[in-house]
């Protein structure tokens, strides 16, 4: 590549340096095959480093950096999950208490009810039996008392009409007479 | 006022030898370059010694760098990409490191020079190129082929493909290579007018002027560096997934 | 009567409400980051298998060399033609025509504005 005339700016004094006095310094050929040379050297040696050391160290840093983020990740949804299933579990506990308390208390509510009844039971029979013992006795006075109704009405009657008549009736008279108003 | 195109000169600085009609010596530029390694080896392999989990600043500095360059070839190529992760991030850190470098006042700009630049593309496009066909055979030539396409227009469309891929590493080094070249020659011009003015009597006052100038062109060549170096990587990666996947 | 049950699962406490009430929250709040994360590993996986994506100074920037580079190619080699096989000057129009075309070509491709080679089989291997 033929280098070309120099491209300066107005005003500007030339300073020649190299054999072409003020050329282009990027198209000199001449100097090619030196940067050439030290361009492959460099990068050479670059390109190994990177290959061999930079990117497997800096790729095994990353990637241990995210399956440690990873695995904390994994494990905090697992602790999650338990917790949730602690308090499931507690809740369900927790209801299944509340139920049993319920049942217990309605098991005592008809043990109460029950004792209840059988003693209102037993005290209504006493009451009954009671009843019919007073109602007899009731009958029986009123016998008695009838009868005793009786001989005193025939008494009252015999002295009424003796007193009266002035003669005393005989008793069996007064008697049917006594029993004729009675049943009569 | 100083020739801005001095600072792209090749000086020898230890005289080697020969070989055939060039003269081969340790040269700024070779200086640099290895400059240039010697900052990416430090960074990476002394900053990632203790490969700590919990990172520090140079070994997050690192790990920023890697990730980068492995998440585009990974994006790009998938899996069986990852093998060509060494050469594009050795290219991505060389080119980097050598832009960067030339910031320093004083320094001498490695991707200034066509050779270089035009060296770095020419490995990228034998490497598809080589690849390629390894991998593919003949059908990577499937790639120059659209389908679906009359075949008369086939013999007007096929050079235009050829043309088209040729002109990847073309512009591939050209584009780093103008940048660089461009940036610097700026710098130094604006840089020149500084002087330049103060120098010249009562028009010193001016002379803020191109200091400003000087300040934002600084900040933007740092960015084109690193953008220079982004681009570079990403075509890189773009051109190496046409050599894994051809079309048709 | 109600007996204290003891099948409370791991760890037996007693049933404090405010302790409850606590531990549920740091259940609850551990299961949003959990999702939060999910959501995230979700989102990074789907991003995958395509070509990478330039930032715009990027795109810029290569535009701006793909169509010289076409010229700057067809010229190159027009003139090579010329030189080979002596066809001066038809070699170095026709393919410098080829080259401004494949500019186009690229600009176009790499704008999106034209489907590239391999746009159909990204992903497809």
């Amino acid at each position: 590549m033929a280098s070309t005339p120099a491209t300066t700016t107005t005003g500007t004094v030339a300073h020649g340096g190299e054999a072409h006095g003020g050329a282009f310094p990027p198209f000199q050929s001449e100097t090619f095959a030196s940067q050439l040379i030290w361009l492959a050297i460099t990068f050479g040696v670059l390109y190994y480093l990177a290959a061999k050391i930079i990117v497997p160290r800096l790729g095994a840093i990353l990637a241990d950096r995210a399956s440690r983020i990873g695995g904390d990740l994994n494990e905090a949804a697992a602790m999650k999950a338990k917790a949730e299933e602690a308090v499931a579990a507690y809740e369900k506990s927790l209801a299944e208490a509340r139920a049993k308390s319920q049942a217990i208390a309605q098991e005592a509510r008809d043990a109460v009810n029950a004792k209840s009844d059988a003693r209102r039971k037993a005290v209504e029979a006493d009451l009954s039996a009671k009843l019919v013992d007073a109602e007899r006795k009731i009958v029986a006075m009123k016998t008695s008392a009838m009868g005793n109704v009786s001989a005193i009405a025939a008494d009252a009657a015999a002295s009424i009409v003796a007193k009266l008549t002035g003669a005393a009736p005989s008793p069996a008279a007064v008697e049917d007479a006594v029993k004729t108003s009675i049943e009569g | 006022m100083a020739s801005p195109i001095e600072q792209f000169e090749i000086k020898p600085l230890i005289k080697l030898g020969t070989i055939g009609k060039s003269e081969i010596a340790f040269t700024n530029s070779a200086l640099f370059m290895m400059i240039a390694v010697g900052l990416i080896i430090l960074l990476f392999v002394y900053g990632t010694r203790s490969r700590s989990l919990i990172p520090g600043r140079i070994q997050s500095l690192a790990e920023m760098g890697y990730e980068f360059v492995a998440n585009t070839v990974r994006d790009s190529a998938g899996h069986d990409g990852m093998k060509f992760l060494p050469l594009v991030f050795s290219l991505f850190m060389f080119v980097l490191f050598c832009n960067l470098l030339g910031m320093v006042p004083g320094a001498f700009t490695v991707t200034s020079h066509l050779i270089v630049t035009a060296a770095l593309a020419a490995l990228v496009i034998f490497t598809v190129i080589i690849y390629g066909i390894y991998k593919h055979g003949a059908h990577f030539f499937g790639l120059f082929v659209p389908s679906g396409v009359h075949p008369l227009m086939l013999i007007i469309l096929v050079p235009i493909e050829i043309i088209s891929f040729v002109s990847r590493p073309i512009s591939l080094s050209v584009r780093l290579f103008a940048n660089m070249l461009a940036g610097h020659i700026a710098l130094k011009i604006f840089a020149g007018f500084i002087a330049t003015l103060l120098f010249a009597g009562g028009w010193a006052i001016l002379s803020p002027l191109p200091l400003a100038l000087t300040i934002a062109l600084t900040a933007l060549e740092f960015l084109v560096a690193v953008l220079q170096a982004y681009v570079f990587a990403v075509l890189t990666c773009i051109y190496l997934h046409d050599a894994l996947h051809p079309g048709h | 009567m109600a007996q204290d049950d003891s099948s409370n699962g791991p760890g037996e406490r007693k049933p404090n409400a405010a302790g409850d009430a606590d531990l549920l929250r740091r259940l609850g709040s551990l299961d949003s980051k959990l999702r939060d994360v999910e959501a995230r590993k979700g989102t990074v996986h789907n991003a995958d298998k395509q070509k990478p994506q330039m930032s715009g100074i990027g795109q810029a920037f290569r535009l701006s060399t793909e169509f010289i580079a076409g010229i700057i190619v067809g010229g190159g080699a027009g003139w090579a033609l010329d030189r080979w096989a002596g066809t001066r000057p038809w070699g170095m129009i026709v393919l410098l025509l080829l080259g401004t075309c494949a500019g186009f070509f690229n600009v176009a491709r790499a704008a999106g504005l034209m489907k590239s080679r391999t746009d159909d089989k990204s992903g497809a291997k």
